[in-house]
């Protein structure tokens, strides 16, 4: 993730976005970093873990609203056709009853 | 050479339906054919009925499914037929029966709604955007509810001295019955 060579030496550099840019932020090399930067990566998977359960479910939930949509647009239509059968009509989102 | 003809495409009566409907509304006095034509798509399509209480019972199971297991999910299956029972659902004509189904599965899915933002929400820590998307999830759950039972209202107010909400619901052949019959 954040390992960067100079010369002969890895340094682990934490990368973080502020104001709309990626700052770096200097860790330090040796086993201290190497700790840092697996703890790094483990809250990584676990951000990712979570992101992916996130988003599966936003897609079970638009599912069950488009097919409630559906339903409901065949369901409006459905009474809306039988309303006009019967002699009634529409005027400005209000049902009125045909006059004879 | 084959001689076989292609079958010949149907007409969407579904589309026709949204187009006539469509049509009627714009103008400001329809014409005896489109009402003409109307009645008849109606009646000849009763099987539209049953597809969409399906679709409703089909939705509704897997909501529960979603929310509850055990107990729990007894208590709410018993919760939904006593609302279909207090809402008169058994005398009620065909169309209220639709709107009904409507209603239970609009409540579950509101119930389910609230169920998950409380969980979500209000007991665990989540980003700013994803505790945005809960509230819209709950809001649009909420208005598809009052939407459902303004129909209903609405219906029943109209169907009050209108005995002439007749439809065909009978899958083949003429048994013919009255919206407002029980």
């Amino acid at each position: 993730m954040g390992w960067e060579q100079r010369g002969s030496r890895r340094y682990y550099y934490r990368k973080k976005r502020r104001a709309g840019k990626v700052r770096s932020e200097y860790i330090g090399a040796g086993p201290v970093a190497e700790l840092w930067a697996s703890i790094d990566e483990s809250e990584h998977q676990e951000h990712a873990v979570k992101r992916n359960a996130d988003r599966r479910t936003r897609q079970a939930e638009a599912e069950i609203d488009r097919q409630l949509d559906d339903l409901e647009s065949a369901i409006v239509s459905i009474t809306a056709a039988t309303l006009c059968a019967a002699g009634f009509h529409n005027h400005k989102g209000q049902w009125r009853k045909k006059r004879p | 050479m084959n001689t076989k003809q292609l079958p010949v495409k149907a007409p969407d009566p579904r589309a026709e339906l949204m187009e006539l409907r469509e049509r009627m509304n714009k103008a400001k006095e329809a014409t005896p054919e489109d009402m003409h034509r109307l009645r008849q798509v109606i009646v000849s399509t009763p099987h539209f009925w049953p597809v969409a209480t399906q679709t409703a019972n089909v939705i509704r199971e897997q909501l529960i499914e979603k929310m509850s297991s055990g107990i729990t999910r007894s208590h709410l299956l018993a919760e939904v037929d006593i609302l279909k029972k207090q809402f008169g659902y058994d005398a009620a004509p065909v169309l209220e029966r639709l709107l009904i189904d409507h209603i239970l599965t609009a409540r579950l899915r509101l119930l389910h709604a609230e169920n998950y933002y409380n969980n979500v929400v209000v007991n665990q820590s989540i980003t700013f955007a994803f505790g945005e998307y809960w509230n819209g999830v709950l809001s649009s759950a909420q208005k598809r509810f009052l939407r459902a039972i303004e129909t209903l209202a609405k219906v029943r107010r109209l169907a009050r001295n209108t005995p002439a909400l007749q439809i065909n619901i009978a899958q083949r052949g003429g048994n013919r019955r009255s919206a407002n019959d029980a």
